[in-house]
């Protein structure tokens, strides 16, 4: 399983190491160290501490080591802290041209390394701690920005990518659990947890498009279930519209051999941009 | 005047007087009750809780983002 230490990688540690007393499996935990100052130590040490009480080997990968730097030098700016307060962020963030983009590097990687992660552990599946909320936003954050071929990647990608080679099909045991109902159920189970933002989380869209959200369901209990469920039924089409653009769905890199919806897969594309910025 | 004293992530917060129920003492707070847990006399309670002023009240904002 991906774990980063947050609310809801911990709670699916906790549920998966109970599953695994009673079904026949091998747990283990993938967490990538991306190099953001300030915060992943934190996060990782919860990861650890946790793992180590559950008895759960732990798996570190890092940005540094398989890329050659961190993310805060990948962007040329260090992290600050004041992600870290929840109170600060709806005001001005203090962002920069040069930390704007964070979040498409640090998924892309990320992305790159649990998937290369899981392979190299012979991994047959790989569980994410994704929540209700984040599936809902990330619906409605590729309709804002007119992205129907990475909406429907987010459709079941164990089905759409069946039988590629190197690709560990990803299962979200979450997926319909509102964050909320996660938190609640850590802390009602007294799991020890860092509720901490990543610092570059303010710059992203997908806060805003959280908060929306939330005023939605505040005011109509159900919308994001509902948006959800709106999707898995429009899955099976866009899927085959993507797949259709993109001549077959997902292949192999041709620089890295890991699964790409094109020739070359973005992780490879933005080391390039990266290596010839230097 | 009598003020009440409730927790707003551990912190002390002081109020003219206890709103009727959970949710609208997030609403007073500017807390989003899809981010945050309701705890009264020290249990997770659902925000429609009504309160009175000798319960003890503590509020966890529980989502941050990122």
């Amino acid at each position: 399983m991906a774990l980063s230490g947050g609310k809801d990688s911990i709670t699916l540690l906790h549920m998966l190491a109970r599953l695994k007393k009673r079904l026949p499996m091998r747990l283990s935990a993938l967490l990538v160290d991306e190099g953001i100052g300030g915060y992943r130590p934190k996060t990782a040490q919860v990861a650890k501490k946790e793992c180590r009480k559950l008895g759960v080997k732990l798996h570190v990968i890092s940005f540094e080591k398989e890329f050659g730097r961190p993310l805060d030098k990948m962007l040329g700016a260090k992290a600050t802290k004041t992600g870290t307060d929840p109170k600060a962020g709806k005001g001005g963030s203090g962002r920069t041209d040069k930390r704007q983009g964070a979040c498409t590097y640090c998924g892309v990687f990320r992305r790159h390394l649990l998937n290369a992660g899981a392979a190299r552990l012979g991994a047959d599946k790989l569980a994410m701690g994704h929540n209700l909320d984040d599936a809902a936003q990330t619906v409605l954050l590729n309709m804002f920005r007119n992205e129907p071929a990475r909406l429907a990647r987010f459709w079941p990608a164990s089905r759409a990518a069946g039988g590629k080679k190197r690709f560990v099909p990803r299962i979200m045991p979450l997926i319909r659990c509102h964050e909320k109902e996660i938190a609640t159920w850590a802390v009602l189970n007294g799991i020890q947890i860092e509720f901490m933002s990543c610092p570059y989380a303010e710059e992203a869209m997908r806060q805003q498009v959280r908060r929306l959200l939330n005023e939605m369901e505040e005011r109509y209990p159900g919308t994001k279930s509902r948006m959800f469920n709106a999707f898995i039924h429009m899955g099976p089409w866009l899927a085959q519209g993507a797949a259709g653009e993109e001549e077959g769905g997902l292949r192999e890199c041709v620089k890295c051999a890991e699964p790409s919806a094109s020739g070359m897969c973005a992780a490879c594309r933005l080391l390039d941009g990266i290596r010839k910025k230097r | 005047m009598h003020m009440v004293r409730i927790l707003l992530d551990n912190k002390p917060r002081t109020l003219r007087k206890m709103p009727p129920d959970g949710r609208e003492l997030m609403r007073q707070l500017g807390v989003s009750a899809q981010e945050a847990v309701l705890k009264v006399d020290g249990r997770v309670r659902p925000e429609g809780t009504v309160l009175g002023p000798k319960n003890k009240v503590e509020i966890i904002r529980v989502v941050f983002g990122g």
